[in-house]
């Protein structure tokens, strides 16, 4: 192996891309926007729904729960009425987004240790707020019945049982904290792949390939040489999207940023083992770019559970997952920023990102090399 | 120094190449000359081991010619039908990158790509980027890109595609220069003009075949005919048409009209008789057959339709 030929490729290949004064924005601007784009726009965080209240017990009690539910920041109280029978036209006018109602025994009810009810409606054609509103509901519902079990103990809390209930790891429940670091991924993955299949079917597309074949240049050589451009270009571009998630959104980095980087890596030998593999299907940088785009950037993301919870899709695709490499790299990502986790738990993740990255890079390289013929 | 040894080639839908054998001698300029679709540049790829063959075998020198010997192409350069240059990248950064893929020492490589520079007149431009370059410029780069390892022997596919007389004519004689400083040189092109002018040798490629070998004379003997007459075009020789087909085979161009002398053709009594009919001298010109004439008569068919 000569590392002048290697070093030879990379300088032209910098060369090439610093000279290009549409693509080198694209790679480091372009992350940043996404990531205010999915940081902030797109967040799921639902705040301040409207609420139509309905009290119809009027005790300390019912008071107290309604207390729990203005003081959580994510319900306003528009609206209050006594008669059941309107709170439809209040959710039909699109005037409120949930109708909270409190029947009138909910205080005798508590008092007599029976389970007490509370009713919630919601303006479900907003199904995205709907769900989120709901899960804040059961978080206060639970909170509040912990008290009353407290309460009930004698207002000794119980001992070594934190039984309040909170989404651990991003306790504000927000989705920005969650979906930051998808970015990163999603990131690493668009860059890394794209630039490495349009930069090979370019070379296809002016014919230099053709001319750096007739070269003494090896395969591994020429593979290599084209593959490390775009492995510092992801890691720059990860470095870009870990300041802006840390100094920008305020998320720190709980994990070891070393391990972070060592298993970005791992995942890039995927990205880029994809990369190589759309380069030997297409013959335009346009079909690289749809190919790209279509048959495993989409698929991947609704997936990998970046877009969607894993939990939440058919068991068909739930184990289908297991085999999309980035659903892999998303829980790594998560695991070391937002839990600060290191290695060990995250053995079986690495262990399947790595074994998928060498695969398809060999077999990218098997079949890059094979339609050099 | 180079031997093809029956080479077949197949392609998928096509048989480029069919039972190929040629010898190219060591500082011979060899011309390959056949029209589009011969198989020229497959048998260009074959010779640098970018391809490989389905059957026969290919030496250069004491090596064989495989995908696998990336050694033997230090001693071939190759340039591509189309060019093969990075727009965005000054000449000097493009021969830079090429030049170093054959590992040659820094200092080497910048004497070199300055010399080359110079002979093919694009010093001046050596820092500009290629995209500004015209095509004749962007020829005679691609040209040198191939060169700087100092390659004996130098496969050239149609190098002259899409430039003007001026940069052809550049081209033509920097070749030249490097056959005389002892470069064997294979030349691909469908002008016959060029094949004669510039190669020693000649074979004539149609369908993946090679039809005919040898210098221009050798070709050009082949004919059964060793002139044709070009007869003006006027009220009394298309009387005399019939005449003329007494010495041969007449074909009606639109200018004028070509003879083609059959056998036992003797000019003087053609002369004679032209004179007894009443026909000018002046109407007539000897006219030294080209290899244009010789592939269409092997084949029937013209070099470039
Ligand atoms: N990679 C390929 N795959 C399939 N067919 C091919 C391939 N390369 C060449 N051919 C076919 O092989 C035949 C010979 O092609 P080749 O390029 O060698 O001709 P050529 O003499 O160089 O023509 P031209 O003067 O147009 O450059 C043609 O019929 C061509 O279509
Ligand atoms: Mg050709």
């Amino acid at each position: 192996m000569s590392f002048q030929r290697i070093l030879a490729l990379l300088a032209k290949e910098f060369g090439q891309l610093f000279k290009d004064k549409k693509l080198l924005p694209l790679v480091f601007v372009a992350p940043v926007m996404q990531l205010v784009f999915l940081g902030y726009a797109a967040s799921f965080d639902v705040k301040n729904i409207s609420v139509v209240l309905c009290d119809q017990d009027k005790t300390e009690a019912s008071r107290s729960l309604i207390e729990k539910f203005t003081n959580s920041g994510y319900f306003t109280i528009e609206y209050a009425t006594d008669d059941y029978g309107s709170i439809q036209n209040y959710i039909d006018d699109n005037k409120v987004e949930m109708a909270l109602v409190i029947p009138p025994k909910f205080g005798d009810d508590l008092a007599a240790k029976t389970p007490a009810k509370v009713q919630v409606l919601f303006d479900g054609s907003e199904g995205n707020t709907a769900a989120i509103g709901l899960a804040y509901v059961n978080q206060i519902i639970v909170q509040y019945s912990t008290k009353i079990l407290v309460q009930d103990l004698g207002g000794r809390p119980l001992g070594g049982i934190n039984a309040e209930v909170r989404a651990w790891y991003n306790p504000d429940l927000k989705s920005r904290n969650f979906m930051v670091p998808a970015v990163l991924v999603m990131i690493l993955l668009i860059t890394t792949m794209n630039l490495t299949s349009m930069a090979v079917v370019k070379e296809k597309e002016i014919g230099t390939l053709e001319q750096l074949m007739v070269t003494p240049i090896r395969p591994v050589e020429l593979i290599l040489g084209k593959l490390i451009p775009f492995v510092m270009i992801g890691f720059a571009n990860a470095t870009v999207v870990l300041l802006v998630m840390v100094f920008g959104f305020g998320i720190p980095i709980k994990g070891s940023v070393l391990l972070l980087f060592f298993l970005s890596l791992i995942f890039l030998l995927t990205t880029l083992g994809l990369g190589l593999f759309v380069s030997t299907i297409s013959k335009t940088q346009q079909q690289a770019m749809m190919v790209g785009q279509f048959f495993i950037l989409q698929p991947m993301m609704y997936l990998s559970g970046f877009a969607f919870p894993i939990d939440n899709m058919p068991v068909v695709l739930q184990i289908g997952s297991i085999a999309v490499p980035m659903r892999h790299f998303l829980i790594i990502v998560r695991s070391i920023v937002l839990k600060g986790i290191g290695l060990g738990p995250l053995l079986f993740p690495t262990a399947a990102l790595l074994i998928m990255g060498v695969s398809i890079l060999a077999a990218s390289v098997v079949r890059f090399h094979k339609k050099l013929d | 120094m180079i031997s093809i040894r029956h080479i077949s080639k197949q392609f998928p839908s096509v048989t480029a190449l069919d039972d190929v054998s040629l010898e190219i001698g060591e500082k011979e300029f060899f011309g390959l000359l056949g029209p589009n679709g011969a198989g020229k540049t497959t048998l260009m790829n074959l010779l640098v081991g970018y391809l490989s063959p389905e059957k026969g075998s290919i030496t250069i020198g004491d090596q064989e010619v495989t995908r696998e010997n990336l050694d033997i192409r230090n001693t071939i350069g190759f340039v591509p039908q189309s060019l093969a240059l990075y727009d965005e990248l000054s000449a000097r950064a493009n021969l830079e990158m090429f030049g170093k893929l054959f590992n040659l020492p820094h200092k080497l490589l910048s004497e070199r790509i300055n010399e080359r520079l110079n002979a093919v007149g694009l010093y001046e431009r050596r820092n500009d980027n290629v995209k500004t370059f015209s095509g004749g410029m962007k020829r005679r780069l691609n040209i040198i890109a191939s060169l700087l390892h100092d390659p004996g022997v130098l496969l050239c596919d149609e190098p002259t595609v899409g430039v003007d007389p001026q940069s052809r004519n550049a081209i033509f004689d920097f070749l030249e220069s490097l056959n005389a400083q002892g470069k064997t040189i294979i030349y691909t092109t469908h002008y016959m003009e060029e094949a004669e002018r510039l190669c020693s040798r000649i074979a004539i490629i149609d369908h993946g075949k090679i039809i005919a070998s040898g210098t221009s004379d050798e070709l050009i003997d082949m004919l059964p005919y060793e002139e044709t007459i070009i007869v003006a075009k006027n009220d009394s020789t298309m009387e005399h048409k019939a005449v003329l087909r007494e010495f041969g085979t007449v074909i009606e161009n639109d200018d004028h009209l070509l003879l083609k002398p059959g056998t036992g053709f003797a000019l003087s009594k053609f002369f004679t008789r032209v004179e007894q009919e009443g026909m000018k001298y002046r109407w007539f010109e000897l006219h030294r057959p080209t290899l244009e004439e010789l592939f269409l008569h092997l084949t029937g068919r013209r070099l470039r339709d």
